[in-house]
């Protein structure tokens, strides 16, 4: 959401979040530019990708609006990149939640060539370890169900058919039982599209064949997928920065004041993941480093799972933001990083 | 509603509110008033006034807080660190005490003071002259192409290399700026430095005892002194028999670190081989604590000062990079020593965009540990067999784990020294080079652009190239951008082959030696009783 720039970019110029001058002359007045195009309620600047050619990407987020819809809250976001800070161009993305699965299973460091296709090898619906392990947490499920299960719960929020949840969570070999049971219990369009991909994929694993069975994902579409994740996964704000109107919008909290206790992890939550409800601390242990500079009163918080996305609160003007200066690669082996 | 008088009605919209204190009544002719004097065109639209009224009282209540006069304790030692580095003399509040004497001591003290003051700072100037990195100059490349830490911590670093550079114990000949290292709890600012000659041995002996001496210092107790010197020492930790370089190779420069500008720096020891492979073979973010262990598999030989030391040697020897020609090898020891060339002249921005114009500055680490080989004298045969397996199996990892950085490290001949192009370090994966090349503007044919190169093998090394040389940064957690495969330990050791035969036969008879050793040990006691006595 809003924050301003030029003290975001002070803040966490420290943490090594800075963005070429010659691009950051162009920001401010190109951003505004794009809003008003677009029409949008806010546009914020989001963070910057290295690439491996050095066209960098830079990123930003739109926001249309942001309403609670029943106990849920609901954001209208827009993402848009630029590779010169002047003209911002818009990115698409992930049209459906499979599409979304294939952008999360890219590797590779982006090439800063935005025609750039990547070639993905859907890897089998099985939850892997790491998934098992972080995801739950980090989604800060209360219930006390084993990791498969919750892992199966995450998978299925939009997809409430108790048919490709029972798949999801079940081994690939069982998947193809259950593609004989007859179909008509949910959707039988999906389910069947399902069972094809993780057919296809074991053929393709099993017989080591030269030319494997995958999909192109455009690079831009995996840079809006990965402001997603990052969204998801990190999306710091403090604590009663924002405030629910009797409308159900989500605006900013004018007489904010501070979390009480800024050095602590319960004082920040994630945005896009039901905000109040979700503070930071609840994430598995480890995940996040919080660190309030001596007599500053400053509070960077760093996560360790995407290294390079930085949060800053400062006491005295009560003012945050955040960026994200990386690879654009999540840090899958962060259960042997930490201490 | 049964009917109010008028008197009841207003004591009733009087009475005040038990958690603001408020009343309706001066509340609304609050409202009246406020619409009244803002005369705005239609006040019925601003009616929420009553809110805004409201909540801009709750903010003064809000400010209401007691303010404490003086610092919070925990802040006194980063105040003075503060004062320190601006190399200032810090104001202290209640200074009504000092101020009689002066007033006493008239101007004669006062001149003395003085001139005391400037012959310490003379004494000071004259203690150490060094050389110092153009940090200021080189933020602005830094800047321009979007890396380094920012204006205002670059100021800090460049107060912090004054600082590293007057005081005449560390006795440094030049020092840079290394770079900034994220820890989970604090920060490392890492300074590089050469020491004058004679400096470092000197150091050598004292440094080994401030340490002791800073574990009892730290008043925890003998026994914390004890412990921290066991953790220090070699005591319970990995080993193996290759010394480490001295002087030379990865232990070339001495480094500083410290958590905050100004605050206490404290030199990295020097690094020994066994803790560069060890450190291959991990990925760990670092604590902020110089003092914690490092845990992992394989266990490192070493706390979190020589696991950030070990990575610093890393990252220096895979990322320092320079601009070919600026430096000539001379021949001794396989060119480890560079001299800079004198008839350098920067070439221009253009020539400087690709990864044949740069070379590293220094030698790739081979799988020993050591730039400079090392063998064992004489007895080459049994330090390899004392070798346990598992160590051996660990060192194969370390090599393959290692060939990310360059190539060929199969043939030790052809292991890559310094002043090797970077075009010739092994691509991250097909077509991805290690290396990419940015300018400082994306406008084609503008003047005076910048290079900068940025290493994606260990993400937040990057150089830039300044009109008088070039400048290289590290700002990042210390990882290596590669996929981990942690260690795995050693196979479970094999069960006994052999047939296992219940002995049939009793066991032997005691013999009676055994019973003279009774006696004698009878008769000690009794005699350590008589003595008890």
């Amino acid at each position: 959401m809003d924050s301003n720039l030029t003290l975001t970019l002070e803040a966490l110029a420290s943490c090594g979040c800075v963005i070429p001058s010659e691009h950051r002359a162009g920001l401010d007045i190109s951003l505004k530019i794009k809003k008003m195009d677009a029409g949008l309620q806010s546009l914020a600047f989001w963070g910057r990708i290295f690439t491996t050619t050095g066209k960098d990407y830079l990123l930003a987020e739109g926001c249309v609006s942001a309403k609670r819809i029943g106990r849920k809250l609901n954001f209208d976001l827009k993402y848009y990149f630029s590779q010169n800070g002047v003209q911002w161009l818009d990115l698409q993305a992930p049209l459906t939640e499979e599409r979304y699965e294939l952008c999360k299973q890219c590797k590779g460091p982006f090439t800063g060539d935005p025609s750039n296709k990547f070639f993905v090898i859907p890897e089998p619906p099985q939850p892997s370890e790491f998934d098992e392990m972080i995801e739950p947490a980090l989604i800060g499920d209360k219930s006390g169900s084993s990791p498969t299960d919750e892992k199966g719960t995450t998978l299925e929020e939009e997809q409430p058919e108790p048919v490709t949840e029972d798949e999801s969570t079940a081994p690939a070999t069982e998947d193809e039982d259950a593609s004989d049971e007859p179909p008509g219990v949910g959707e039988e369009a999906k389910v069947i599209e399902d069972e094809e991909v993780v057919e296809g994929e074991e053929g393709e694993e099993g017989e080591g064949e030269e030319i494997p069975k995958g999909t192109e994902v455009p690079e831009l579409e995996r840079l809006a997928a990965l402001m997603k994740m990052v969204d998801e996964d990190c999306g710091v704000v403090p604590y009663n920065a924002l405030v629910m109107t009797p409308a159900n919008v989500l605006v900013k909290n004018t007489t904010f004041s501070g979390p009480k206790f800024i050095d602590e992890l319960d004082s920040y939550c994630h945005l896009f993941k039901g905000y109040h409800e979700a503070p930071i601390s609840k994430d598995l242990p480890g995940t996040w480093s919080i660190h309030a500079i001596p007599l500053q009163r400053d509070v960077i918080v760093r996560s360790l799972l995407w290294p390079g996305y930085f949060m800053y609160y400062s006491d005295t003007g009560k003012d945050y933001g955040s960026g994200y200066f990386g690879m654009g690669e999540k840090n899958k082996d962060i259960a042997f990083c930490v201490p | 509603m049964a009917a109010m008088s008028v008197e009841d009605a207003l004591a009733y919209l009087k009475s005040m509110s038990t958690t603001t204190g408020d009343d309706v009544f001066t509340h609304i002719s609050e409202i009246v008033r406020s619409v009244l004097q803002a005369k705005v065109r239609d006040p019925v639209d601003i009616f929420e006034t009553s809110f805004v009224l409201k909540q801009t009282r709750f903010v003064s209540r809000e400010g209401e807080k007691p303010i404490k006069e003086g610092r919070d304790p925990k802040d006194v030692i980063p105040v003075k660190s503060f004062f320190a580095l601006f190399n200032q003399e810090e104001i202290v509040p209640k200074v009504e005490e000092e101020k009689p004497k002066k007033k006493e001591g008239e101007e004669g003290e006062e001149e003395e003071v003085a001139e005391e003051a400037s012959a310490e700072e003379d004494e000071e100037a004259a203690g150490n002259e060094f050389e110092a990195q153009n940090m200021l100059s080189d933020s602005v490349f830094f800047d321009a192409c979007g890396c380094g830490i920012g204006r205002l911590d670059t100021y800090f670093v460049i107060l912090a290399l004054k600082q590293l550079g007057d005081d005449p114990k560390f006795g440094i000949e030049t020092v840079r700026f290394f770079g900034k290292f994220f820890g989970i709890n604090d920060n490392y600012y890492v300074f590089e430095s050469t020491l004058k000659e004679g400096a470092g041995e000197e150091e050598e002996v004292p440094e080994e005892e401030e340490e002791g001496s800073e574990g009892e210092g730290g008043g925890e107790g003998e026994e914390e002194s004890g412990e921290s010197k066991k953790k220090k020492g070699g005591w319970g930790r990995p080993s193996d028999g290759i010394p480490m370089e001295e002087g030379v190779g990865t232990n070339a420069n001495v480094y500083w670190v410290c958590h905050r500008p100004g605050d206490q720096y404290k030199k990295l020891p020097p690094v020994t081989p066994l803790q560069i492979n060890t450190a291959r073979q991990l990925k760990k973010f670092l604590t902020g604590n110089l003092e914690a262990e490092v845990s992992g598999y394989p266990q490192f030989p070493g706390i979190e000062i020589n696991y950030l030391r070990a990575q610093i040697a890393r990252i220096s020897h895979a990322t320092q990079i320079a601009p070919s020609g600026y430096y000539s090898a001379a021949d001794d020891e396989g060119g480890q020593t560079l001299t800079p060339a004198e008839d350098f002249e920067m070439p221009p921005a253009v020539d400087l965009g690709t990864l044949e114009a740069w070379v590293h500055k220094n030698a790739h680490i081979p799988k020993q540990g050591r730039c400079t080989k090392y063998e064992a004298p004489e007895e080459e045969g049994e330090g390899e067999e004392e070798e346990a397996p598992e160590e051996e199996e660990e060192a194969k990892e370390g090599e393959e784990g290692e060939k990310d950085e360059d190539e060929e490290p199969e043939e030790p001949e052809e292991e890559p020294g310094s002043l090797r192009t970077l075009d010739q370090d092994k691509e991250l994966a097909d077509g991805v080079k290690a290396w990419s090349v940015t300018y400082s503007s994306s406008i084609k044919g503008l003047k005076h652009q910048v290079v900068c190169l940025r290493s994606h093998l260990w993400p937040g090394a990057f150089c830039v190239a300044t009109p008088t040389g070039f400048s290289n940064i590290y700002v990042g957690y210390g990882l290596k951008n590669e996929a981990f495969q942690p260690t795995m330990p050693p196979p479970v050791q094999k069960e006994y082959a052999g047939e296992m035969v219940e002995a049939t036969d009793l066991p032997p008879k005691p013999e009676p030696l055994k019973e003279e050793e009774g006696e004698e040990k009878a008769g000690s006691e009794e005699e350590g009783e008589e003595e008890e006595e």
